[in-house]
């Protein structure tokens, strides 16, 4: 486990590491991204009930489980970062707020675009919503205190146990469909589960959460490498 | 031709809400990442 890791902890390694990986994960992202965009738009017949209005899932889904995806691999970071006192750890912390948030706020406005079509409202206080708008809060709430302490390394910390009690928002989020009697629909992936959705429409799906998890990669690997070259002089 | 693309930009109807939910996703994840490249290259800038 910590020879699989060091290459990611060790600050010269993971510079060298991003130099030869950064331009095949753009690459990818793009290929990713095109084909969800092309598969989603164009390719997939639209849906029985919903139309073409549908068609929104293709951006809101892998936002939405962006915003889940991001919060889960903060935490793991702040764990690691608590537990063998780690400044990478903290450092991912640090430079994945913004863009949880981001695809917090992109979830909840593209869910309600695609709510007052279907469901004749811009928002609905339901157990989806409020628990994915309650996550949207916790991002802002760790950016306004990761500015507001002083001291560096004790403002880390106290960030990565904020993170960890956010943590309990996650599952919430996720089973709030099954817990409540909610208007928002069910789960549209389920990896213990085959899925509903016929193949042309969940191809471009997969795709494109996917491409927005490469997006998240590449951005945090750009973000880290700024400032490890930096603060620790590393060499290119 | 003309007439199928307009069609399909109408997206039966829901061309504003479609569109509008691309677009913003599109824009805001892009200005992202352009500030996130912006400030690497003024950190390579000042650093060298």
């Amino acid at each position: 486990m910590w020879f699989l890791l060091h290459p990611l902890i060790s600050p010269k390694k993971f510079v060298h590491l991003t130099n030869q990986l950064l331009p095949w994960a753009i690459l990818f992202f793009l290929i990713l991204l095109i084909y969800g965009m092309v598969g989603g738009l164009w390719l997939a017949p639209p849906d029985e009930v919903q139309g073409e209005g549908f068609r929104i899932i293709y951006v809101h889904v892998p936002c939405a489980f962006l915003s889940l995806f991001v919060y889960v691999m903060m935490a793991l970071a702040a764990g690691v970062g608590l537990v063998f006192q780690l400044k990478m750890g903290f450092l991912v912390v640090r430079h994945s707020v913004s863009m949880g948030a981001l695809f917090a706020f992109l979830a909840l406005l593209t869910g309600s675009v695609w709510g007052k079509p279907m469901w004749g409202a811009w928002w609905m206080w339901d157990g989806r919503l409020t628990s994915e708008l309650i996550l949207l809060f916790l991002y802002i709430g760790i950016m306004l205190f990761q500015s507001a302490t002083l001291h560096k390394r004790n403002g880390d910390r106290a960030t990565a146990i904020l993170v960890l009690i956010g943590l309990v928002d996650i599952p919430i989020i996720h089973y709030s469909v099954t817990w409540w009697n909610t208007l928002h629909q069910g789960s549209t992936l389920n990896v213990f589960k085959a899925s509903s959705m016929d193949a042309s429409m969940l191809y471009p799906l997969l795709a494109m959460i996917a491409a927005l998890m490469l997006y998240y990669a590449i951005l945090l690997s750009i973000r880290l490498r700024r400032v490890l070259l930096v603060t620790q002089d590393a060499t290119i | 031709m003309m007439q199928h693309l307009l069609q399909w930009l109408r997206m039966g109807g829901y061309g504003w809400y479609v569109w509008g939910a691309y677009g913003s996703v599109f824009i805001l994840l892009g200005l992202q990442w352009y500030f996130t490249w912006r400030s690497t290259k003024v950190n390579h800038e000042s650093h060298s």
